[in-house]
């Protein structure tokens, strides 16, 4: 079948392409040359006036996992108010903060979002992550495995083995969880917060393996380079959310010796200590350093008012904030002491002193960051907002006298803190496909996804200009997933199942020699049993497809 | 002007949302639009009158007739006017009432006056459990007002309750009170196992020594002021509690000492 | 008081002259505490206690008394009580005033139990503060619309209420009794006080209800705002401009605070007919009253006005 989008203004940045009108043509689920004249087209769309881009790709979402689903399980009062009934093609659901797996699906397709990936799978929680995902309709998903403070990992270190073997054991654990890229959370940190430590340096040694922050950021960073995976290490640094982290994540950069590195969530990590409250922002200092270093990109995890849960890795901050949970309930737990997990509800204040300098925060890196290549749109969803409410962030990007009617309503002494009033900048439509689009679809691999050259996958989001972004982004005109339309003016009309993308390092088979003993003698399942083949994903998934990519990123050897 | 009537047609197999039907959002109707409101009969949008025969026009006054065992919610959110059910209601009575008065003539199911913050609520017969409780996984229950009670209450009564008060004139099932957070529940019968457990704050006055938990701890017998201003209190509640003789004397019982220890237990004649 | 009149019209009650002039009331802002305990006796301890030193808002900050005894029926607990009147010139004084007073004088005193006096009005603290005293183990309890607080304390429970009602009300009420000797103005105030006590809403916050030290303002001293009313002083008339009429010997003053212009007026009338009723026979010559002109007082009381409807 032929489609034919008539006559679209498409922004791909890809292709370096603003705003031209052309005719994209789709057979199969891909985008295809123009056919020769005089061929059959079977359906065609009149986009004259209308706006042409990629699906969106949210590369920092916590949509699948233990923690999503205690963040369901503990927020019946985020479910009742939120409820969406079943109809002839979406299955019912609920919920805000956390919303169910298939009330994801369709909100993020309504959006124009056509994949989102979960950055924080723990190995040993992938099956469940990949379940959950797997019943997360229409978009496309990934996960990045989160190592850093795992029991093998931290023993590997301790015991000083060759970084080959730690590449092994990484590649492994990638490709056996069916992991798109690795992440550290607090590295060591959430190992000793089971020492009963509260606080891990950048160049502490972690209780009992010996071996610091520093070292892990570099070996796992270290490791990605060298086999060559696309995304490099997904960083989420040391110290969380402590007023002063600005210089810890400074010295995170400069731990990794010029090895790429994605710093994730940065808002919650560019804090600093001046002023009569000790609370600052630190977002110059970081967008100084991003703008210096081109092999360094965020994502800025902007936090915005309103009820939200947070749900993280990093059980040593969630600790912290259980203080602060609201409603006053909190879950931080062990999982079979290869991570942990913190669930806290939050509700972000814009009365709050600090809830307001983390808004200005955050939106300071955003217009702050030059490239905007590097520097990612996300909320951290659901720690800083739920997703839904990207329109809404992408309408304070580019409209600046929005912006400064937002920040007029904040807590004032927050408000003088902040830079934010004396940022002209607004992001032009270009600069948000490259944030939403182009850059993702980069960083992560997907050569096939975030533009619309043609071979491309057909996930095309299709907009009506709007001078009010927000209303212009939060409901697109046409939605296309892999050439068929899921979604006409923020509803779903088709539910169609994405593809799972995984990438497998190659590794010497050997090193299951070193991983078989330990699951043996420590863990509730078998080595066996942990791997997840390719055939049990798709099942899982509704019969949805695995693309595997390619790994000979800037690889040695 | 008379009051406006839903009496039921038959024995519904299926669950009647009769949230939406309170004086607050049929104000300015007439029976014969009622009628025709959508409500939800075992999770489908249904006219009312296909459920029920609408008649009375008097929106601030509503009653309820016949086979009420499956109205679920009835009076839900309701702030003023009044309704009185003839028969039986069902689960979430009064939730999350802010103000008028209900009356059942019959019992009441589970989470009668869940999370009610005023207003009256008077069951003639028994409730079932959760009474005065919060909805499940929420964290406060009842917030003010009064759940008089002339049967008996289930289990879990006045769990988490926040404020207000709850009178059972016949006995309580396990759990009664526990979690409470303030506010006082009276109850003249017997109360069952675990009352109290992981009470915080509040009063649970008892006419007899229930089963305490071992967190609670005696302290002694005393004069306690407040009881008395208390007991002026259920005058309005009409017999049996506004014929109690007035007895300052009490038992007390602090506890839950899991859970703080701050809590109260009165045993009191 | 500074200045006083000399009659222009004649008013003769039973014999006794009264002056054509008026007493100076001013605005001050009021509350009724009723306090109750195991009997009257501990009950008047705690009032009593919690109203002395409370006779001029100069130096006491407020100007307090008890206003009637409460029989069991009357109080809230349904024990024997007494309700008190304090009164001070700013909310500021009187809701530090009535904190201070209610924790060292009903907190302190066994048995007693402690309740506003007036619903509506502004509501300032009663028991909000002292149950911290509680460290704790206080519990609150929330009946009808009234929240109470329970503070353990040695004797048992100390039971007060979070807020008391204050109101705007009036001070500044008096009038002078003029008689030929000391013992024949003491009975008339005394048999003044005695009817005037009867009365709700007012209290005569000076020892016993009379004054004999009335003052004016300023002094020849520097440092002193007020001094002795020597216009009203007998054993100086002979030097001084003096008020006094020849053939009378002592003055003295009872002073009136009251919720309302209306209760304050009342009180007057009863307290001027009590001192009247004794009259010329028993020594009493004259009644006048003091004020600063009319000048400083939002309310003036004119005797003439006051006593015409008994004349």
């Amino acid at each position: 079948m032929l489609i034919k989008l008539t006559g679209g203004k498409v922004i791909d940045p890809a292709h370096n392409v603003d705003g031209v009108a052309r005719d994209i043509y789709i057979r199969d689920g891909r985008i295809v040359d123009a056919p020769e004249p005089g061929a059959k087209v079977d359906q065609e769309y009149d986009l004259r006036g209308k706006l042409v881009m990629a699906g969106a790709i949210d590369l920092h979402t916590h949509i699948g996992g233990g923690k999503v689903n205690i963040a369901r399980a503990m927020l019946p009062e985020d479910h009742r108010p939120d409820l969406c009934a079943a109809t002839d093609l979406e299955r019912s659901g609920c919920g805000h903060a956390a919303p169910s797996t298939f009330t994801t699906g369709y909100r993020y397709a309504e959006m124009g979002y056509t994949a989102g990936f979960e950055p924080a799978m723990m190995p040993v929680n992938a099956r469940q992550a990949h379940m959950e995902m797997g019943d997360t309709p229409i978009i496309d998903k990934g996960a990045y495995a989160m190592l850093g403070s795992d029991d093998l990992l931290l023993s590997l270190m301790k015991d000083g083995v060759d970084q080959r073997v730690i590449n092994d054991y990484v590649a492994w654990t990638i490709t056996h969880s069916q992991a798109m890229g690795l992440k550290v959370v607090n590295p060591g940190g959430i190992s000793a917060f089971k020492f009963n430590q509260r606080k891990l340096d950048l160049d502490e040694q972690a209780p009992f393996y010996g071996v610091t922050p520093r070292q892990i950021l570099k070996t796992l960073a270290q490791a990605l380079h060298d086999l060559g995976v696309p995304h490099p290490l997904h960083v989420h640094g040391c110290n969380l959310g402590v007023p002063g982290n600005v210089q810890t994540t400074l010295d995170s950069f400069a731990a990794l010796d010029g090895l790429p590195a994605h710093f994730t969530h940065i808002q919650f990590h560019s804090y600093g200590t001046e002023g009569d409250r000790k609370f600052s922002s630190g977002a110059a200092h970081i967008a100084e350093m991003v703008n210096k270093h081109k092999n360094i990109s965020v994502d800025v995890g902007q936090i915005l008012f309103g009820q939200t849960v947070t749900a993280s890795g990093d059980n040593m901050s969630q600790h912290r904030n259980a203080a602060h949970a609201d409603p006053s309930k909190s879950v931080i737990m062990d999982i079979e002491c290869d991570a942990g997990c913190g669930v806290v509800p939050f509700r972000y204040r814009d009365t709050n002193f600090v809830n307001a300098l983390q808004w200005c925060i955050g939106l300071e890196t955003f217009l702050l960051v030059d490239d905007p290549w590097r520097v990612f749109l996300t909320t951290d969803h659901p720690n800083g907002a739920p997703f839904t409410s990207y329109p809404h962030l992408i309408r304070l990007l580019m409209d600046k006298s929005f912006r400064n009617e937002q920040l007029a309503r904040i807590n004032t002494d927050a408000a003088g803190l902040s830079t934010l009033g004396s940022l002209d900048r607004e992001y032009s439509l270009y600069e948000i496909a490259i944030m939403t689009r182009a850059a993702p679809a980069k960083t992560l691999g997907l050569r096939d996804r975030g533009h619309l050259g043609v071979g491309a996958a057909a996930d095309i989001t299709v907009y009506t200009e709007d001078a009010d972004r927000e209303k212009m982004f939060a409901k697109p005109n046409y939605v296309f997933k892999d050439g068929t339309l899921v979604a006409r003016d923020g509803r779903i009309v088709q539910v169609v199942w994405g593809n799972t993308h995984v990438v497998k390092p190659e590794y010497d088979p050997g090193i299951e020699k070193v991983i078989e003993p330990h699951f043996r003698r420590f863990r509730t399942q078998r080595m066996g049993n942990f791997k997840i083949s390719n055939d049990e994903m798709c099942e899982c998934g509704h019969g949805s497809k695995l693309h595997v990519h390619d790994c000979t990123h800037g690889r040695k050897q | 002007m008379s009051a406006l009537t839903f009496t039921a047609r038959g024995m519904p197999a299926a669950d009647i949302d009769c949230g939406g039907l309170t004086c607050d959002s049929l104000a300015g109707k007439s029976a014969a639009e009622v009628a025709k409101l959508p409500i939800l009969v075992g999770g489908r949008q249904t006219p009312c009158g296909d459920v029920f025969d609408v008649s009375g026009s008097d929106t601030m006054q509503i009653v309820f007739r016949g086979n009420g065992a499956t109205c679920n919610r009835i009076g839900a959110g309701m702030t003023i006017g009044s309704i009185r059910v003839e028969g039986d209601a069902g689960d979430h009575l009064g939730l999350q009432m802010k103000g008028g008065k209900i009356t059942v003539t019959g019992n009441a199911g589970d989470f009668a006056a869940c999370e009610m913050k005023r207003g009256r609520i008077v069951v003639q017969g028994n409730v079932g459990d959760s009474a005065g409780a919060p909805l499940p996984g929420n964290k406060k229950g009842m917030s003010g007002g009064m759940l008089v009670v002339h049967g008996n209450a289930g289990e879990r009564l006045a769990d988490q309750l926040r404020r207000g008060q709850i009178l059972v004139a016949g006995n309580a099932g396990a759990y009664a009170a526990s979690r409470m957070i303030a506010g006082t529940l009276v109850v003249l019968g017997t109360v069952g196992a675990h009352c109290g457990h992981a009470m915080r704050r509040g009063s649970l006055i008892v006419r007899q020594r229930p089963p305490l938990p071992a967190t609670f701890a005696d302290c002694g017998t005393h004069t306690l002021a407040f009881l008395p201003l208390l007991m002026a209190s259920w005058k309005e509640a009409g017999a049996p509690f506004a014929t109690l003789p007035v007895n300052p004397r009490a038992q007390r019982w602090m506890g839950d000492t899991g859970n703080g220890g701050k809590a109260e237990v009165l045993v009191w004649a | 008081m500074s200045e006083s009149t000399a009659p222009a019209r004649n008013m003769v009650i039973n014999g006794t002259v009264i002056d054509d002039t008026f007493a100076e009331g001013f605005g001050m802002r009021g509350t009724r505490v009723i306090i109750t305990a195991q009997n009257h006796r501990w009950a008047f301890n705690a009032a009593n206690a919690m109203t002395g030193f409370a006779t001029s808002v100069i130096a006491c900050g407020v100007e307090a008394g008890i206003e009637r005894e409460l029989a069991p029926s009357e109080t809230p607990d349904g024990r024997p009580g007494y309700s008190v009147l304090l009164f001070a010139a700013g909310s500021a004084v009187l809701i530090k005033q009535l904190e201070t007073r209610m924790g060292q004088c009903v907190l302190t005193s066994p048995t007693s139990a402690a309740f506003s006096g007036i619903d509506g009005g502004d509501r300032i603290n009663l028991g909000k503060n002292l149950r911290f005293f509680g460290d704790g183990f206080q519990q609150s309890k929330k009946i009808g619309n009234k929240r109470y607080w329970r503070i353990p304390v040695m004797d048992g429970e100390f039971l007060v209420e979070e807020t008391a009602g204050m109101v705007r009300a009036v001070g500044g009420g008096n009038f002078l009794v003029l008689a030929t000797s000391q013992p024949e103005a003491l009975a008339a105030c005394e048999a003044a006080i005695d009817a005037m006590k009867k009365l709700p809403n007012v209290v005569m916050p000076f020892p016993g209800g009379v004054v004999r030290s009335g003052s004016k303002v300023g002094s020849k001293y520097k440092a002193l705002m007020a001094s002795t009313n020597d216009a009203f002083c007998p054993t100086i008339r002979g030097i001084t401009r003096s008020d006094i009429s020849p053939g009378i010997e002592s003055v003295m003053e009872i002073v009136i605070d009251g919720l309302t212009e209306a209760d304050v007026r009342e009180a007057t009338r009863v307290g001027v007919q009590a001192c009247c009723d004794i009259g010329a026979k028993g020594g009493i010559r004259r009644i006048s009253a003091g004020n600063y002109g009319g000048k400083l007082g939002q309310f003036q009381f004119h005797l003439h006005d006051i006593m015409g409807g008994t004349q």
